[in-house]
């Protein structure tokens, strides 16, 4: 099959970063005028750009070892936009990041005023947002080139680490997290990535690295799996959450008036 | 199964913003010296409905308060109406209930005593449950306008896209 005449409007990367774009128009516009309040109508667009920028990141991540479990072929469509998937997550990130410090928060120099989990939550943010910007601005093809596809390559695996930060960015601070059903769906989602990165490595390892059949094949990705599972299932109990800090005061508050 | 896949992402994506909770969240209010902050937190959902008890839960700056040396008043801007709420002290932490008896601009107002006097005020808006006095409804031309072109915005992206497919099938791969 020919490639056409290359033209913007044929690329399919234009429509994942427009639609972005507009949605972020439409999603900004929808508060104001549902929401009067400036301080809770900042509280709640940093926490919509927050929630979007995690679903784009996290399906600009999942693509790629669900293509080895799908089929390469089968995905090769939505693999060619998975950059604009990620360069979506870096812009809402942004905005996130935006509306919460010169809106919610009221400038840089209101962070000094903020109790230690929080400093320190948004300190993991941040680097997770400087690894996201780094990931974005490198997401061209001329960058691609410039670098070298396998130096490219390694330079994006940062994107990992990025995770593990904004995971625990968001279970410090990130209030929809006080829900069981959103920390059920949260951690399910973890445990999928989890487990199809891992079919993904052992894909790539086998053969040159070790060949093993089928039966000693599953129990080691089981291994594998259930241990990365269970890491990510005992975070609560060596990170500190400020939902666990208030909940116990709200209990107190509750007790005195019953 | 491209096509399986668009169709449930976008399901999901409709069903995540469907199933969005607007939950707790936090407000940062300075004291009046501006020295330190304290990171207010209100149930239900940073806005509370008039009528019904809502919880206030100040996380204070500070290392730890001696209880007896915080104490929270509460006044209805409309009517000048104050009520002193009894607090409960934990660690840095103040916490209250009250419930807010109508719609309307209420001032939070927070005494620390401790080495010295911290006093920590926050406007809280109350838009939900019982009607008092009545809340302004500002408008939002430029809001307005946004919602309207964003939205045909993304209209147009996806007749553009579902017009141009096979041409963007062609183009777009590696």
């Amino acid at each position: 099959m020919n490639k056409p005449q290359y033209h913007l409007t044929y690329n399919a990367r234009f429509y994942v970063l427009a639609s972005s774009l507009s949605l972020s128009v439409v999603t900004a516009s929808y508060l104001r005028l549902n929401i009067a309040g400036d301080q809770l109508y900042y509280i709640r667009l940093q926490q919509v750009f927050g929630l979007l920028c995690l679903l784009y990141w996290y399906a600009a991540l999942i693509i790629s070892p669900l293509g080895y479990v799908l089929g390469k072929a089968r995905l090769k469509r939505l693999e060619f936009s998975r950059r604009a998937i990620g360069v979506s997550a870096a812009y809402f990130a942004v905005l996130h990041v935006g509306v919460a410090l010169w809106g919610q928060l009221g400038g840089l120099d209101e962070i000094a005023l903020l109790p230690t989990l929080f400093k320190w939550s948004l300190g993991l943010g941040a680097a997770a947002l400087l690894i996201l910007l780094l990931m974005a601005v490198t997401s061209f093809d001329a960058v691609v080139r410039f670098m070298t596809f396998k130096r490219w390559k390694w330079l994006h695996r940062l994107v990992y680490i990025g995770l593990i930060l904004v995971v625990l960015h968001v279970w410090m601070i990130g209030t929809h997290l006080e829900y069981m059903s959103v920390r059920w769906l949260a951690f399910a989602m973890l445990a999928l990535l989890s487990g199809l990165e891992t079919i993904r490595v052992y894909k790539r390892a086998k053969g040159r690295l070790f060949d093993f059949n089928k039966s000693e094949t599953i129990i080691i990705f089981a291994t594998i799996w259930a241990t990365i599972v269970i890491v990510i299932a005992s975070m609560p109990a060596f990170v500190q959450s400020y939902h666990a800090r208030h909940d116990g005061g709200h209990a107190v508050s509750e007790a005195r008036h019953d | 199964m491209i096509k399986r896949l668009w169709a449930v992402g976008f399901m999901a994506l409709c069903l995540g913003l469907a199933w969005y909770q607007p939950a707790s969240a936090h407000v940062l209010i300075r004291d009046s010296s501006g020295s330190i902050g304290a990171v207010l937190h209100v149930v239900p959902d940073d806005d509370p409905i008039a009528g019904q008890p809502s919880d206030l839960y100040f996380d204070i700056q500070t290392s730890a308060i001696s209880k007896d040396s915080a104490g929270l008043t509460i006044t209805n801007l409309a009517t000048d109406k104050t009520d002193t709420v009894p607090v409960e002290v934990a660690g840095s932490g103040v916490g209250a209930q009250y419930t807010f008896a109508s719609q309307g601009t209420y001032r939070l107002s927070l005494t620390i005593e401790s080495d010295k006097t911290y006093q920590f005020s926050y406007a809280q808006r109350v838009s939900r449950g019982v009607t008092g006095s009545a809340l302004d409804k500002p408008t939002y031309p430029l809001a307005q306008a946004g919602l309207v072109f964003g939205g045909i915005g993304l209209l147009m992206i996806g007749i553009v896209r579902v017009n141009r497919r096979k041409d963007i099938r062609r183009q777009s791969t590696f």
